[in-house]
C-alpha cells in the first residue's frame, strides 16, 4: 500500500510539493513561536540560576521574571538575613526594565554582597563600577547592542558609561550600582534579595528559617528556590502567552486540515478512472479508505519533516541576526504538534477517502 | 443435481454460473434491463466468446460475473460461491485472487510503470507480493521484458493491452474476463493478443470469457454466445462449424436456429 501511496503522490509532484510546503509553513509557524518562547524562557531561567543563589525573596505576588517586580522591599533586610543560621550571603537587587531598543532587564546591585552570592563576575574587559553612573554589561549585550568599553547607555534618561564587560549568565545583561538605581526609582528599596545558603546547610531548613524570621515578618513574602524556577517560568508566567500558543497550534492544525482536504479532494476528482481501476483489480472500499487516509498521513509526515528542516534554517537565520535570542524545541513539543497535525490530516483526508471508497467501479471506469 | 452449485452431475462442473441474472441500471425508470433473467453455465477451462449488438448486455454480463456490478436480481456463482451475495471486502478479494479482467481501453494505472502495473493486483495485499522473477516471467511471456520500466503512456496500444493481460494473470486466476480486448487494436496486434489468450488457455487451463464484436475472433473460442436485449439469443460450440469461412458467414448472417 505504501508503494501505491507514494506513486500516487509522486504522480503530481508539483501538487505534492505545494501541499507539503503549505503544511510545513503552518507547522513552522507553531514550531518557531513555541521554540522561541521556550528558548527565551529557558535562557531566562538559566541566567537567573547562574546568579548562584539558592533562594530568592520577593514581595508578595511578584513575577518570577526578574525586572517585572516592584522595588518595595527595604534593602537593609538583606544584611539582617545574613545573621540567620545557614545563610552564607544575601544581596539586595533593584530591578528595572529598559524599553530602549529592546526589552532588557537592568539590575541595580551592591557589588560586594552580589559577588559573595555569585562568586564574582568574570571580567572580559574593563573593571568594576568606577562611579555612580557607570555600568557593567555582559558579552552578549555588547554583540547585540554594538556597545563596548566606554560606550554610554541611556538608562532612565541618564547616561551611564560602560566600565566593564563581564561574562554572561549572572541574571541580567546590564548592571548598575544599587544606590544609583534606587535613587532613580525608589530610594532604599529593592525588588529581590538573593540568598546563598552556607555549605552543608539544607536549603529546606534555610527556607524554613527565612519564613519564621523575626516572628514571621517574611511570612507573606515570596520565597522561591532557584532550582524550582524551571517549572515556575513557563508560558503561563506571561499573561495570554499560553493561550496565544494554543491559538497558533490550532491555526496550524486547521491549515493542515484544509490543505490535505483540498489536495486529496482534487486527487479523487482527477483520478476517478484510476479509482475504478483499483476497485476492479480487487481494492475493497476499506482498502480505498485506508489508501487515502494513509496518503493524507504521508503528506502530513513529509510536510512535518520539511517544517523541521525549515525550523532549523529559520533558527540559524534568526540567531545570526539576533544572537541574544534562544530557541528550544523539546521532542515532546514536536511530538505533540505532530500528533495534532496527524489528527488534522486524518480528518482532512477522511472525506476524500470516503468519496474514493464510495465510487462504483463501473461508473468510475466509464469516467472520461 | 447439487442444490448449492446447480451442477448437474452428468455435466462438467460449472466454474461460472449465472442464475436468473438481471441487471437494471439505476436512474433509468422504465428502461429495459441490461441483463434479463439470464441463465448460463461455463465449465472450467472453456473459452467462451460473447457476441451481440451494442447495448445487448455483453459488458454488463462480464461486470456482473466479475462482481464489479451488483445484480438487480438473480446471482452469479463462482466455483459454487455466490459472488453476488458476498460483502464488499470478500467480493474484492475474490475479484483479486480468482478473476483477471482485461478491458477494451486497457485501464492501466498511468502513474505506474509497465512492471508496477503488472504488480498492482499484488499491491492490494490479498496475496503475498510477487517475486521480481514472476513479474519478469510475465513480462517475457507478453514480450515486454525490455520495456518493463517504461511508463504505460509510452507504450503502443498493443503493448498496453499485453501489459493489461499480464496484470490480469499475476495472481494466477482461474478465470480471465476480457471485454473486447482486441477492440482498440490493429489487426496485427489483435491477432497477437488473441494468440496470447489461446496460449494461456491451453498452457494454464484458464477459463476465458471474452466479449467481442468480431466474428473471426469469436470463432477462435470454444463456444459462442449471442446476446440480444440482455438475454442469450443463441449459442453454439465452434467445433461444430467447419470450415472457418462458413462459420464467419453464419455468424455475420445470424446463428442457425
Amino acid at each position: 500500500m505504501l508503494k501505491l501511496m507514494l506513486r500516487q503522490l509522486l504522480h503530481h509532484p508539483v501538487r505534492m510539493l505545494l501541499s507539503m510546503l503549505m503544511i510545513s509553513v503552518a507547522l513552522l509557524l507553531g514550531f518557531v513561536i513555541k521554540g522561541l518562547s521556550n528558548g527565551v524562557m529557558q535562557e531566562k531561567v538559566q541566567r537567573t540560576q547562574g546568579i548562584g543563589a539558592d533562594l530568592m525573596i520577593q514581595p508578595p505576588h511578584s513575577s518570577y521574571i526578574l525586572g517585572l517586580g516592584e522595588n518595595v522591599m527595604p534593602d537593609g533586610l538583606a544584611q539582617k538575613l545574613t545573621e540567620i543560621n545557614g545563610v552564607e550571603a544575601a544581596t539586595p537587587t533593584a530591578t528595572n526594565v529598559s524599553f530602549t531598543n529592546r526589552l532588557e532587564a537592568i539590575f541595580g546591585i551592591d557589588l560586594p554582597s552580589f559577588s559573595r552570592v555569585t562568586g564574582g563576575f568574570v571580567y572580559l574587559q574593563g573593571s568594576p563600577f568606577s562611579g555612580p553612573y557607570t555600568a557593567l554589561v555582559d558579552d552578549v549585550y555588547t554583540r547585540t547592542h554594538h556597545v563596548h568599553l566606554g560606550s554610554t547607555l541611556n538608562i532612565l534618561d541618564h547616561r551611564f558609561t560602560v566600565s566593564g564587560v563581564v561574562e554572561h549568565g549572572r541574571g541580567a545583561r546590564v548592571f548598575v550600582p544599587l544606590k544609583t538605581l534606587q535613587d532613580l526609582l525608589a530610594p532604599g528599596k529593592c525588588a529581590v534579595i538573593f540568598v546563598k545558603s552556607a555549605p552543608g546547610s539544607p536549603i529546606g531548613e534555610v527556607e524554613n528559617r527565612l519564613r519564621h524570621f523575626a516572628g514571621g515578618a517574611l511570612e507573606d513574602y515570596q520565597i522561591t528556590r532557584m532550582s524550582d524556577l524551571a517549572t515556575l517560568i513557563t508560558p503561563s508566567s506571561f499573561l495570554g502567552l499560553r493561550q496565544f500558543l494554543l491559538v497558533i497550534v490550532a491555526f496550524a492544525g486547521v491549515i493542515n486540515f484544509l490543505v490535505i482536504f483540498l489536495a486529496l479532494y482534487v486527487q479523487v476528482l482527477g483520478q476517478t478512472r484510476e479509482l475504478g481501476i483499483l476497485r476492479a483489480l480487487g481494492a475493497s472500499r476499506r482498502y480505498m479508505l485506508r489508501l487515502f487516509v494513509g496518503e493524507a498521513c504521508l503528506l502530513c509526515l513529509f510536510g512535518g519533516g520539511l517544517s523541521l528542516v525549515l525550523y532549523l534554517l529559520t533558527r540559524t537565520i534568526v540567531l545570526s541576526i539576533y544572537p541574544a535570542l534562544h530557541f528550544l524545541l523539546p521532542a515532546g513539543t514536536v511530538l505533540r504538534v505532530g500528533a495534532i497535525a496527524l489528527a488534522s490530516a486524518v480528518l482532512g483526508g477522511a472525506y476524500p477517502a470516503y468519496r474514493a471508497s464510495a465510487c462504483e467501479p463501473i461508473t468510475a471506469l466509464a469516467y472520461e | 443435481m447439487n442444490n448449492r452449485t446447480g451442477i448437474d452431475n452428468a455435466e462438467p462442473r460449472a466454474l461460472i454460473e449465472a442464475r436468473a441474472l438481471t441487471k437494471i441500471y439505476d436512474g433509468a425508470p422504465g428502461a429495459p434491463p441490461a441483463v434479463s433473467a439470464l441463465n448460463l453455465k461455463i465449465p472450467a477451462g472453456q473459452f467462451t466468446a460473447v457476441m451481440g449488438a451494442s447495448g445487448s448486455g455483453k459488458s454488463t454480463l462480464l461486470y456482473l460475473i466479475a462482481g464489479l456490478a451488483e445484480p438487480t436480481g438473480g446471482e452469479v456463482l463462482i466455483d459454487g460461491v455466490s459472488i453476488s451475495l458476498l460483502g464488499d471486502t470478500a467480493r474484492a478479494r475474490m475479484r483479486n485472487t480468482r478473476i483477471g479482467f482485461v478491458f477494451q481501453r486497457f485501464n492501466l494505472l498511468s502513474f505506474l510503470s509497465a512492471r508496477d502495473n503488472i504488480d498492482a493486483p499484488r499491491l492490494l495485499g490479498w496475496k503475498a507480493r510477487s517475486s521480481p522473477k514472476s513479474i519478469d516471467g510475465l513480462l517475457a511471456a507478453v514480450g515486454l521484458e525490455k520495456k518493463r520500466l517504461r511508463k504505460v503512456s509510452e507504450l503502443s496500444a498493443g503493448e498496453q493491452q499485453r501489459v493489461a493481460i499480464a496484470r490480469a494473470l499475476i495472481n494466477d486466476p482461474d478465470i480471465l474476463l476480457a471485454d473486447e480486448p482486441t477492440g482498440n487494436l490493429d489487426s496485427r496486434n489483435a491477432e497477437a493478443v488473441l494468440d496470447l489468450l489461446l496460449r494461456l488457455k491451453s498452457d494454464l487451463g484458464l477459463t476465458i470469457v471474452m466479449v467481442t464484436h468480431n466474428p473471426e475472433v469469436a470463432l477462435r473460442a470454444d463456444r459462442i454466445i449471442q446476446m440480444k436485449d440482455g438475454s442469450i439469443e443463441r449459442e453454439l460450440m465452434t467445433g461444430q462449424i467447419e470450415p472457418l469461412q462458413e462459420g464467419i458467414q453464419r455468424l455475420e448472417g445470424g446463428f442457425p436456429h
